[in-house]
């Protein structure tokens, strides 16, 4: 469980048994966050706990790193809810502890596990302790306990990351000069952002220390260095260089001041499934920069919401950002025993502009379009697949990167020397289809569909990559095709140098030529046709 | 033309700089008609007979350059006193003429544009046909676009016909072409520099698998693309000669030198170092066997399909990256039908597959979703593919709820009643009832790009002047419609 709560090698971590106290350092890093897990060790029922000393050593524990640390916290996992049996005394001095981890800006978050028989009640002690980040969905509640290992850690892992707001921003109903526009405070969060494989960091061998890279502007001619003011800065236009200064790129770029504009209203089924562009920004009500932010925020929210419509706006990120379109979808709240799953506010879609919208010409062929028809069996087929290969309750959130969990391992087992990486591709990587299950499963209805569009017959078209092997037929023009399948040794030369079509053939087929007669055969196709011509005319 | 002149002018600067910022390799030429006997200059006069008088070859078809542009700038018709005699036949012929000479056999995509009032009578309208027929010839396919002029000087005899049926015709020629007709104001006004830079999609194969089994073969695109911008390249003042030869382009590059942290004035060799990673407070060196165990091994191209779920189940803010499309091998009616079929199937039980994604041989595999595609302008029937998250990739905090507040942040009714209008006020207007709809109903231009465009070409023509201002009506875009905050104005009144 240790390893799945905090995987991440950006964290200080330290472990403190209650009881059996036992701190150690495993891994750590300049700049992160800590988590300290508090675990029970065993003792005895009845005794009391000794949370104080628990709490102590990790503040103990905080005070002796010595690096700035982003934040502070300790996750408390436990199913005892009254650890110190009533004690008034001691609660008060846990309680003071935990008052000084609050001054020293630690946050201590609690996970309770569910015992049989026996509700938990965070009132009875640990209300007074736990620290809310005043933003929170559990901030009056406590929430359920978890009941299994897996709930747990699925909680754990929705406190992971600390709730970082990328911006706080006004949201303009209408635009107007200071004082006299309509607005309310909203803050900007990303819910979802790609995580991705580290990229290489380069190490001296000999200390196994990164090194320090220093880089430099070089005058490639000359090979001296430059000073900023001995480069300049330019665009192509017409292959005449457009001198813009850096600054002046700022300008151009930052149009609009920080902040959304609202556009209008456009019903939910216009919101096209194929303008999309990057992961959305997730808008909050911002109410303690400006009151009354919340309630406006969520009359807007509540109209939209029913009237089923979306908000088109400019968006600007921040201060000299390029502004972007977004569609603003209002987002219900989705609660689920007593767990937030999906919080309440605005997906902000980011749009892209008109000139970032590709378009592939229509399939052209020789014989023409082809033309997809519509073909009823076909679709009664394909729908008999869709309903024989449905899966059972998928959630995504079930889906591990394939990438990041073998980087993962295999690093762990270098750096542990372990003979075998714990991540298997073949195994573990629940991406892979289940290729046999949907066989199974699809067996008939499969080979039905198949039948429906001709796939049982043979392939109309060579397979991908098989461009240059497979012989003839298909792909690509004709011409193009004869070429390359010429064989040099085959051609009645003479004849295609009387018709004057030696440069009809490729480059390979003229290489081969030329070796034949023992010539060079190197250079451009230029140099391969003279010198063929040359040699024909020789001959000849 | 003597009045348009200047708009004229304007018009064919904003056409060629939108010819020249879309790619280096148009090459644009103007012909002028209209003009004094005496400045007559083509080619075909000069061949054939005197027929082409009044037509100038002002700018023969080359590359755009600023050159050009200049020349364009300059252009004015010299005053003869007599009113102006163009023949715009005569003009088609020595334009096609041109582009003739230029482009025959090859697999150019030619436009022309002309500009006239249309108010000058027609000489020989019997020869439109055999023009047209020049035109819309296969091999050398050319299409015509008529800008005309809105309101100007009534022509001569016949006072407005004549105009109109110049138009007339000149709007069949310009159909006939698959091309278009256009106020010169409007080109003027609108267009500026604003452009849509048109870059075909590679169409990169894919194999779409369903079990074992099914293979269908497959291209897809990348439909929506962020990675376009311009960015400042960089010059070494001081080694930049645009007269020199090679070596004196002022070329810049980084140059990486790897140091000891604890001494920076002496330098890591390559031989001395390793790459690795981080891994808590320890670094590993990783040398390139082991490298290789880090990754994934290696998968060609594929998009396999694990299975359907209800199209529900992935909400739209989950979709996290570009968009793809996913069209049959061209030229395989088989792949076809079944993309076809299948596009049908999930859009009538309303289901969406979830796939496995590798773009690129030894690509990262990617989750994602394929979606029946009902928004193309092809008929073909093609899916979407978008990318979803991995759990890796969400941050699931959690907020108070919006649904039930506290009193301080539970809205009054009449700021319900308020928020309720502004949604009916605001409402867009369906422009033509269809999901490509105008402006605000589809997409806008990039103001940053466009406003990039102009600082590019004027600097480029003066590189002392000042940077233009954003065209006003590309700033527009991105500003509510004057229309709906006027219907709005009486909600906003009140404080929210």
């Amino acid at each position: 469980m240790k390893s799945k709560v905090v995987q991440s090698d950006k964290h200080l971590v330290g472990v403190t048994f209650f009881g059996t106290k036992k701190t150690s350092d495993i891994e750590a890093l300049a700049k992160g966050e800590v988590s300290f897990e508090n675990k029970y060790g065993s003792i005895g029922a009845g005794d009391p706990c000794p949370l104080k000393s628990g709490l102590w050593s990790c503040q103990t524990e905080f005070n002796t790193i010595k690096q700035p640390l982003d934040h502070k916290r300790i996750f408390l996992f436990t199913n005892d809810d009254d650890p110190l049996r009533g004690d008034a005394e001691e609660t008060k001095k846990v309680h003071m502890i935990a008052q000084d981890a609050v001054n020293a800006s630690i946050e201590i978050q609690l996970f309770h596990i569910k015992r049989k028989g026996a509700p938990f009640n965070p009132d009875t002690f640990y209300r007074a302790i736990v620290t809310g980040d005043g933003d929170d969905y559990n901030e009056q509640s406590l929430g359920d306990g978890a009941e299994s290992t897996n709930e747990l850690v699925d909680k754990v892992r929705r406190k992971e990351f600390k709730k970082r707001r990328l911006a706080r921003m006004p949201f303009y109903l209408r635009e107007g000069p200071e004082g006299t526009g309509v607005s309310f405070d909203v803050q900007v969060f990303n819910m979802v952002h790609p995580a991705k494989r580290p990229t290489p960091i380069h190490l001296d061998a000999r200390t196994n220390k990164p090194v320090q890279i220093i880089s430099k502007l070089m005058d490639d001619k000359t090979g001296a260095q430059l000073d900023a003011h001995e480069v300049r800065t330019y665009l192509e236009f017409a292959g005449e260089r457009a001198y813009i200064s850096k600054d002046e790129m700022g300008t151009l770029k930052g149009l609009y001041p920080k902040g959304l504009t609202l556009l209008g209203f456009r019903p939910n089924n216009t919101l096209r499934p194929d303008f999309n562009i990057r992961s959305p920004y997730f808008l909050y009500p911002d109410e303690e920069s400006t009151t009354g932010s919340a309630k406006a925020f969520i009359a807007l929210h509540a109209a939209m919401v029913d009237k089923r419509v979306y908000a088109l706006a400019r968006f600007t990120r921040a201060a000299g950002a390029a502004p972007r379109m977004v569609a603003l979808r209002p987002q219900e709240e989705v609660v689920e025993d007593g767990e937030q799953l999906q919080p309440g506010g605005f997906n902000t879609v980011v749009l892209p502009f008109a000139d970032e919208v590709r378009e592939a010409k229509a399939p052209q062929t020789s014989d023409g379009d082809v033309k997809a028809e519509v073909n009823e069996g076909g679709v009664s087929a394909a729908e008999g697949v869709v309903k024989a290969l449905k899966l059972e309750s998928f959630d995504f959130r079930k889906f591990e990167n394939p990438v990041l969990q073998r980087h993962y391992a295999a690093l762990q087992a270098l750096a542990l020397s372990e003979e075998e990486i714990s991540w298997d591709p073949e195994k573990d990587d629940r991406t892979r289809p289940d290729e046999k299950g949907l066989d199974a499963a699809g067996g008939p209805v499969l080979e039905e569909f198949k039948v429906s569009y001709g796939g049982d017959q043979e392939d109309d078209v060579p397979a991908a990559g098989a461009k240059r092997s497979a012989g003839g037929s298909g792909e690509g023009s004709g011409a193009k095709r004869a070429k390359t399948e010429d064989d040099a040794s085959k051609i009645n030369w003479q004849e295609e140098l009387a018709k004057g079509q030696i440069d009809r053939f490729t480059v390979p087929t003229l290489k081969s030529f030329l070796k034949t007669r023992g010539m060079s055969a190197t250079g451009k196709k230029g140099d391969l046709v003279a010198r063929v011509q040359q040699a024909l005319q020789t001959t000849a | 033309m003597g009045g348009h002149m200047e708009l004229a002018r304007r018009a064919v600067r904003v056409l060629m700089v939108q010819k020249m910022l879309q790619s280096k390799q148009h090459e644009v030429g103007v012909v002028l008609f209209g003009l004094p006997e005496a400045e007559t200059a083509n080619q075909l006069n000069e061949a054939e007979t005197s027929d082409y008088l009044g037509v100038k070859e002002y700018c023969l078809l080359d590359k755009g350059s600023v050159a050009v542009l200049r020349k364009v700038e300059a252009m004015n018709v010299p005053d003869s006193g007599e009113p102006a005699t163009g023949d715009l036949l005569d003009a088609m012929v020595v334009g096609m003429h041109m582009i003739r000479s230029r482009t025959l056999k090859k697999k150019y995509i030619r436009h022309v544009y002309l500009l006239t009032d249309a108010a000058t009578p027609v000489a020989e309208v019997s020869q439109l046909g055999d023009i047209v027929g020049m035109y819309t010839d296969p091999t050398m396919e050319c299409r015509l676009h008529f800008i005309g002029f809105g309101h100007g000087a009534p022509a001569e005899e016949g006072g407005g016909t004549v105009k109109e049926q110049n138009e007339k015709m000149l709007a069949s020629v310009a159909a006939a072409t698959r091309g278009t007709v256009v106020p010169a104001q409007t080109v003027v006004d609108l267009m500026g520099e604003s452009t849509i830079k048109t870059t075909n999609p590679v169409l990169s194969k894919v194999d779409l698998s369903l079990g074992t089994n099914l293979t269908l073969h497959c291209r897809f695109f990348k439909k929506t693309d962020t990675g376009l911008k311009e960015s400042l390249k960089k010059e070494s003042i001081a080694s930049y000669d645009p007269a020199g030869g090679s070596g004196s382009d002022g070329k810049v590059r980084v140059d990486k030198t790897y140091r000891d942290p604890e001494m920076p004035e002496v330098e890591v060799d390559f031989e001395h170092q390793v790459k690795g990673f981080r891994y808590g407070q320890d670094y590993i060196p990783v040398n390139s066997v082991d490298e290789g165990s880090l990754k994934l091994p290696d998968e060609p191209p594929s998009l396999k399909v694990l299975g359907f779920t209800p199209s529900s189940s992935v909400e739209r803010h989950f979709y996290m990256d570009d968009t793809f499309v996913l069209l049959s091998e061209p030229g395989s009616g088989q792949a076809a039908g079944a993309i076809s079929s299948l596009s049908s199937a999930m859009r009538n039980l309303d289901q969406v597959a979830v796939a496995r994604f590798v773009r690129r041989k030894s690509g990262e595999p990617w989750l994602g979703i394929l979606i029946p595609d009902s928004t193309g302008v092809v008929p073909t029937e093609r899916l979407l593919f978008q990318k979803i998250p991995f759990i890796e990739d969400v941050r699931a905090f959690n907020f108070p709820s919006l649904a039930k507040p506290p009193p301080s942040r539970t809205p009054s009714d009449e700021q319900k009643r308020v928020s309720a209008s502004l949604v009916e006020a605001m409402m867009i207007p369906e422009l033509d009832g269809n999901m490509q709809g105008g402006v605000r109903g589809g997409l806008v231009l990039d103001p940053v790009r466009q406003g990039i465009n102009g600082a590019k070409v004027a600097r480029a023509m003066d590189p002392e002047c000042e940077l233009p201002d954003v065209n006003p009506s590309v700033r527009a875009a991105l500003a509510p419609e004057p229309q709906l905050l006027d219907r709005a104005k009486s909600v906003l009144e009140v404080p929210l």
